[in-house]
């Protein structure tokens, strides 16, 4: 006897063409709830999104459908439920599909049947394994939303019911196999593992009840099966399809660089403050969002309060998007989503200060955990930086105290209203002088690098030092290098990420313009902000440069012996954390290096901070912030303050000058008399030098 | 929207003649072109600019006791079966024959309790959520 069973076994004809006519409807309203959507997306801006599409494909199967970024070590509970239900789900409808692959195809066409022997034991094994995944995953997720509460999660009703609908399909269908079971005595019933206990403790029913009761639990269960693929469309299941869309058409073009405006003579507007403003892929990004709240976890706005969650923002844009639709209705679609954030609260309201609120936007630091986090690659500071562009630009509307900052960057090239005669000022505590590329050039001679030395480096005082501790490493070493002098400029960052494009491509240009003229082909930066602007942005503008920053070129030359370091400094058998600057660790991955030109320092006593590298925890500072109020009870520096503080290092080592400045202000209001510093890797670095016993000053790394 | 009509229409005429004439052979035909006709018909009503009027007019049919009530209807057979495989799993081992099954009968008894246990929480959750009870968070408290 070979092994399989009966298909659409006790159900009359009636009961087959019902299923099969009856599945028209949640399709047609699924296709329906998909079609109003891309209608949506397709009133967006034109982008490419299309390039590389075997590259897109691979990461999408690794990072979505092999779970490469929904599993991760700092999120292991919200990973494994998702594989559970991922896993379940699928081997559940592969299995239907066999199903119906079998009945309708091969069998009636092909005159060829696979489902009996072998296979079909494993099917039965298989679907027992989903269906306790799916139970499993699900369970996983109500016991979170209710028993757990992350801080990070708002549940709607929506979030409850998705998980208690694949529950109960994943109950019906054990409960239709024991039923059969019960009723065929199938000699092979203990393949079906979960169902057989079952189906023996139905086995003393009358024979008419069990049938009468698989009849009825067949109806049921379609039925759930048809409410559930049609409400898809319409709550957060909807994700299958934009989450997956929003991983195959995410930007590939490193996160650090923000898309600029095209043609700003000839543009009709600036940034966005409607939909149609942003770009057809950001629209549909924002309806990828499923409400996990991962991008809350190292958001420095949610963590201190602020008004600004990531997640929220999102809905907030996907709300306004599905009510400007029309894609929901009735008591269900709006009651089990309606939230602070979700729809229903009417199309007609404005983009910004009606869906998304003004202080939201400028309460972003546009530092990136949020994207770092996000298991389908939404992008949220674009997001925020195309509605500041539109505030900036088109309304003229910003944080008053930004007015200054635009106008010394627009007339003296910094932020700081200093003089740019007065940029160089710094080189004259060097012993040994610094040339400039002007002397350089003039004199027919090149150099390897050209240290792009930042605002902050030229001309605050405290940031001038470091600037001296890396320029007396780097002739230490032997480097060839030169320095812009006067020439250099702002490189256009600040003003970026606070939405003056105009502004910031106009710093730039000219920066681009002076570095090819010059012929630069290596730069090397110690600012964190410098460094992802010249390396990621300026190839927008004509400007391609091998850019490193201050702490790769160190641990390099450490690594290559071009520095000795002293087995004691002054800052000998201290304990000291780093801080992983957003502009450098999490947008560009340089996370080791700093760690190990710390490390290579004899008596360094190197300890983390909880939140550290790609995971680490803003300043502050990013965005501009540094140079807007944050006037909320608790501030972000202070935050990561505590945290450093924390560690019992009596020295926080930074490698960006804006992450140095947020710090020291944050561990003075915290605890003034700690005693800690707060100390560049360069200067750490430069205090335990040995003077060179010959240095090559023309040698290269 | 007249070719997804037009499309069902003969969907379901196939269905018909392959289940009424036994002529298996034409149900994927069938499959074919409801699926195909459902996903046409629910595209060009998307593009209708008068469809999600339509929609929100007969979602606004269904009340949320009346949502409670289909989804009571749509779990109870299965909470009914699970019970009644419990009781059956008592009577079994209660009764004199049931020696040899007695540890299936057990874990039989164990699986119906759980997934009884599972499917009426989640039966009480989602009426709550269909009413617009949700959990309250504690607070959005930082992280």
């Amino acid at each position: 006897m070979i092994p399989s069973r009966e298909i659409f076994f006790n159900i009359v004809p009636a009961g087959v063409i019902a299923a099969y006519v009856l599945m028209i409807i949640p399709i047609g309203l699924l296709a329906y709830g998909l079609a109003r959507r891309v209608r949506r997306w397709r009133l967006g801006q034109a982008e490419n999104r299309f390039d590389q599409m075997g590259h897109r494909i691979w990461n999408m199967v690794r990072m979505s459908v092999l779970h490469g970024r929904i599993v991760r070590t700092r999120n292991l509970y919200g990973g494994i439920m998702h594989a559970a239900i991922f896993t379940g789900f699928v081997t559940l409808l592969i299995g239907t599909l066999i199903v119906m692959v079998e009945t309708d195809f091969t069998v009636p066409l092909l005159g060829f049947s696979f489902f009996h022997g072998n296979f079909y034991l494993g099917f039965k094994l298989a679907m027992n394994v989903g269906g306790l995944l799916l139970i499993l995953g699900t369970s996983m997720a109500l016991y979170r939303r209710l028993v757990l509460r992350p801080a990070t999660q708002q549940t709607s009703g929506d979030d409850l019911l998705l998980p208690a609908t694949l529950l109960i399909l994943a109950v019906q269908g054990f409960v239709q196999q024991a039923l059969r079971l019960a009723m065929t005595q199938d000699p092979w019933a203990a393949w079906s593992f979960v169902s057989y206990p079952v189906a023996l403790a139905l086995q003393g029913l009358p024979m008419d009840v069990l049938a009468r009761l698989h009849q009825l639990n067949w109806t049921v269960h379609l039925v759930t099966a048809l409410v559930f693929i049609g409400y898809i469309a319409y709550s957060k299941m909807i994700h299958p399809f934009t989450a997956l869309a929003n991983v195959l058409m995410r930007r590939i073009r490193p996160r650090g660089e923000l898309n600029p405006i095209p043609n700003m003579e000839t543009a009709e507007n600036f940034g966005a403050s409607k939909l149609e403003h942003f770009s057809w892929a950001q629209l549909m990004s924002v309806d990828a969002c499923m409400h996990c709240g991962r991008c809350l976890e190292y958001c420095p706005t949610f963590n201190t309060g602020k008004a600004l969650r990531p997640r929220d923002l999102v809905l907030e844009i996907a709300g306004l998007q599905a009510d400007r639709g029309g894609i929901f209705s009735g008591v269900l679609g709006e009651e089990a989503n309606t939230g602070r954030f979700r729809w229903g609260r009417g199309g007609e309201r404005e983009l910004i200060g009606g869906a998304v609120s003004t202080e939201e936007i400028w309460d972003c630091t546009t530092c990136g955990a949020c994207m770092e986090q996000c298991p389908v690659f939404i992008e949220h500071v674009p997001l925020i930086v195309e509605m500041r562009r539109n505030l900036v630009m088109e309304q003229n509307s910003f944080p008053q105290e930004l007015a200054p900052i635009f106008t010394s960057l627009e007339r003296l090239g910094n932020p700081y209203q200093n003089v740019p005669a007065e940029r160089a000022d710094w080189t004259r505590k060097l012993e040994q002088p610094v040339r400039q590329m002007s002397e350089v050039v003039a004199a027919g001679e090149t150099v390897d690098y050209l240290f792009f030395v930042g605002c902050l480096g030229s001309f605050v005082a405290r940031n001038q030092k470091v600037t001296l501790a890396l320029t007396r490493i780097l002739q230490n070493a032997g480097i060839s290098f030169a320095i812009l002098g006067k020439e250099e400029s702002c490189n256009g960052d600040p003003a970026r990420r606070m939405g003056h494009e105009f502004l910031a491509q106009q710093l730039a240009m000219k920066m681009v313009d002076k570095m090819n003229a010059y012929n630069v082909k290596k730069v090397v930066t110690g600012c964190a902000h410098c460094f992802n602007a010249i390396k990621n942005e300026y190839p927008q503008l004509g400007g391609n440069y091998e850019v490193i920053h201050h702490t790769q070129l160190i641990d390099e030359l450490i690594a290559a012996g071009r520095l000795t370091l002293n087995e004691a400094s002054d800052i000998t058998q201290e304990k000291v954390t780093y801080h992983d600057p957003c502009y450098l660790g999490r947008y560009n991955g340089v996370v080791e290096e700093p760690r190990r030109a710390l490390k290579t320092i004899p008596i360094v006593n190197l300890t983390e901070m909880p939140r550290n590298r790609k995971h680490s925890f803003c300043c502050g500072g990013g965005g501009g912030k540094a140079m807007m109020k944050d006037q909320s009870a608790t501030r972000i520096n202070q935050t990561r303050a505590r945290e450093a503080l924390a560690t019992g290092a009596s020295v926080v080592a930074a490698s960006c000058p804006f992450c140095m400045g947020m710090l020291e202000d944050g561990i003075a209001a915290v605890d003034e008399k700690s005693g800690v510093r707060v100390l560049d890797i360069a200067e750490i670095v430069a205090s335990s030098l040995q003077a060179p016993a010959v240095t090559a000053q023309r040698e290269t790394v | 929207m007249r070719y997804g009509l037009i499309l069902l229409a003969a969907g379901v005429a196939v269905l018909l003649m392959s289940e009424a004439g036994e002529w298996a052979a034409l149900r994927m035909l069938a499959v074919v072109l409801l699926v195909g006709g459902a996903i046409a018909a629910g595209i060009a009503g998307g593009a209708h600019p008068q469809s999600a009027a339509y929609i929100k007019r007969v979602g606004a049919i269904f009340s949320r006791n009346a949502m409670c009530a289909v989804a009571i209807l749509l779990t109870a057979p299965a909470l009914a079966v699970l019970a009644a495989s419990l009781y059956g799993a008592l009577v079994r081992l209660t009764s004199s024959n049931a020696a040899g099954d007695a540890p299936l009968l057990i874990l039989g008894g164990v699986v119906a309790l759980i997934l009884l246990a599972l499917a009426s929480t989640v039966v009480v959750l989602g009426t709550g959520a269909i009413r617009g009870k949700t959990p309250q968070q504690p607070t959005e408290k930082q992280a």
